[in-house]
């Protein structure tokens, strides 16, 4: 009786240890989005040079991202997010500067060597509408939905032109880029070692600079010319800013 | 011998008053009138948001009974000469179509009365500048503003439970078993729940359109193209940005470029920037809805233009440019005609199936 109570202890003990042996790597990954304008933090409202002597201030800065995925070496995806709506529209340079930050916790603990996601909203996602959505969610916002596009809007760039050249900075334009539908949806896949120690963290900072984002110094979206366009015959500078994107979208390791 | 003849009388004293007592009736009491609310369904048009509801105060046909008296009831002012219908009249949409609202003192309000219609649906807050999270926080303060109605909760909740018929009214909304438990908690309750039945019929002639059910004439359909940008012949009206379908609103604070002020701090009302104490947010007010527009005039948040000529005029122009302006709102270039043709298409948002609901009307 004695040796089976015994037997029973050590299979117990035996199990606990083994179970804590294939206790999963886990570990925190941050994602961090910020703004510029070339080294300048976007801080809605503050002014910048454009073109011509003409000055700027963005007033709203936001998009969506889809699909966001780590991929290892042997091409396994482990997802992080299906969306998420990164508003950079910060009026304070502290805030600016922190950025939107994405925490994923019990990521798997390794070396990736891939993170994707795509720039818009997903052509699965944007088949469908704001009216699926619960009110917590930023495609509830029908203000976020283009419905000639049957889009998502997939990101918005907005503010004011100066053009007066008159030496005040009183805007005197509206400037209003909004992208959207499936064929401007653009996949990113960033080829970098990432990892991701067990029960630590590890990052990666994005920055869009929106110098770049509107096409400085090649060739720049002429604001004054064509403050505004979503007519679906008339695309020039939203395709301009989705083709910008790659260039202005930089990104350091944590 | 003479004690216990004495403690002898005491008893049968006691007993023969007993006996003569009458039953306490405590006349508070609500506890025999039937509690068993039957839960109510609304009915949303396709395509509508989702419908988010309080867990605390689910739908049921007795509490929207309740909220639809109290919502018409002049009880809730001061004088009993005014209830929430007073600026909330079903024919103008649940506006009163006034400038701005005036209250049982008589002193004018500053803001215009918001339609009422698809309120169940703002959920960024009520009132023009949405300094009220909900439907339920929002009916307990035009009561006590002097500027309105003008009147104190706890007069109020004493004439609801000295009321011959509102007490059982509660009693069969929310279970209460006493008149003391009448409270503005579940006053207010009942008039959300009421309000949240305000929802279009979804037989506007836009949304016959839309279900291929009928044609729209040339006239509403090229105003329909300009309004949501759809023919490059045509003018962007801009219309869409904030009054995008289904609810023809935006639950999104805008500047539309009405006041010509020269600095942020110029606005004389701040609308958004009152409440969220930042000046980026002066001259912004909540996008209202299209549906029904036609019946909800005089216009914008101070009723200043009284036609909806007037609020085409102000857009066609491009407005007032301040840093916070909505960068949409520049001058549109729209003809004579083609305003016309906008002003056609949006009668087309008319639902007078919603105007005339008899399940919304005065039930007194």
């Amino acid at each position: 009786m004695r040796l089976k109570r015994f037997a029973l202890c050590t299979s117990v003990l035996a199990l606990l240890l083994l179970s804590g042996c294939k206790k999963d790597e886990e570990g925190t990954f941050h994602v961090t989005f910020t703004g510029s304008f070339g080294n300048e933090p976007l801080v809605m409202f503050d002014v910048h040079d454009y073109i011509n002597g003409q000055r700027v201030q963005f007033s709203r800065s936001e998009f969506f991202i889809s699909d966001l995925n780590l991929i290892d070496g042997s091409g396994n995806t482990y997802p992080l997010s299906d969306i998420e709506l990164i508003d950079l529209s910060f009026t304070n340079a502290a805030s600016a500067g922190t950025g939107v930050v994405l925490t994923f916790d019990k990521v798997p603990a390794g070396t990736y060597a891939d993170l994707e996601f795509g720039f818009g909203v997903a052509s699965d996602i944007n088949a469908t509408q704001p009216a699926d959505y619960p009110s917590s969610s930023p495609l509830s916002s029908t203000g976020r939905y283009w419905t000639p596009w049957t889009s998502f809007i997939f990101s918005k760039t907005e503010g004011n032109l100066d053009t007066l050249v008159d030496g005040t900075d009183d805007p005197d334009l509206g400037f209003a880029y909004h992208t959207g539908t499936d064929d401007l949806y653009q996949e990113l896949r960033i080829n970098t070692a990432i990892s991701i120690p067990d029960g630590g963290t590890a990052g990666i900072i994005f920055n869009l600079d929106h110098e770049k984002l509107m096409g400085i110094p090649d060739d720049p979206i002429d604001i004054k010319a064509n403050p505004q366009n979503h007519n679906p015959q008339d695309l020039l500078q939203v395709q301009a800013i989705i083709n910008n994107v790659i260039s202005a979208l930089t990104f350091i390791l944590e | 011998m003479s004690d216990m003849r004495l403690v002898g009388f005491i008893i049968l004293f006691l007993s023969l008053g007993s006996c003569d007592e009458d039953p306490v009736i405590d006349p508070g009491d609500l506890s025999d009138i039937p509690y068993q609310p039957t839960a109510y369904v609304l009915d949303r048009p396709s395509g509508f948001p989702q419908l988010e509801i309080p867990s605390d105060n689910p739908l049921t046909v007795e509490g929207i009974w309740l909220g639809r008296k109290l919502f018409f009831d002049p009880i809730v002012s001061a004088d009993s000469t005014m209830s929430c219908s007073s600026c909330h009249l079903q024919g103008g949409n649940f506006t009163d179509n006034l400038k701005v609202s005036t209250g049982v003192d008589g002193i004018p309000g500053r803001r215009s009365a918001m339609s009422l219609l698809n309120v169940a649906f703002h959920y960024s807050g009520l009132f023009w500048d949405g300094r009220s999270p909900g439907l339920e926080e929002q009916a307990l303060l035009p009561i006590e503003d002097p500027i309105e109605l003008h009147e104190s909760w706890p007069n109020v909740e004493e004439k609801l439970r000295r009321h011959p018929v509102y007490p059982a009214d509660f009693r069969r909304a929310f279970g209460i078993n006493h008149t003391s438990e009448i409270s503005r908690d579940l006053a207010t309750k009942a008039i959300a729940q009421f309000e949240r039945t305000l929802i279009s019929s979804g037989q506007s002639k836009y949304d016959r359109f839309m279900r291929g059910e009928i044609f729209l004439d040339d006239s509403e359909f090229n105003g329909m193209e300009m309004f949501f940008d759809v023919n490059n012949e045509l003018p962007d009206a801009e219309c869409n940005h904030c009054h995008a379908p289904p609810l023809f609103a935006i639950n999104e604070f805008r500047n539309n470029g009405i006041e010509p002020v020269s600095s942020l701090a110029e606005f004389p009302d701040k609308g958004r920037g009152e409440v969220s104490g930042d000046s980026l947010d002066n001259g912004k007010f909540k996008t209202p809805t299209l549906r029904n527009i036609e019946f909800t005039a005089p216009y914008m948040h101070d009723g200043r233009f009284k036609n909806l000529e007037e609020v085409l005029d102000h857009y066609n122009s491009g407005g007032h440019r301040q840093k916070n302006t909505d960068p949409l709102i520049r001058p549109l270039g729209l003809t004579p005609a083609q305003k016309q043709d906008i002003l056609a298409f949006l009668r087309t948002l008319a639902d007078t199936t919603f105007l005339n609901n008899p399940d919304h009307s005065n039930p007194f």
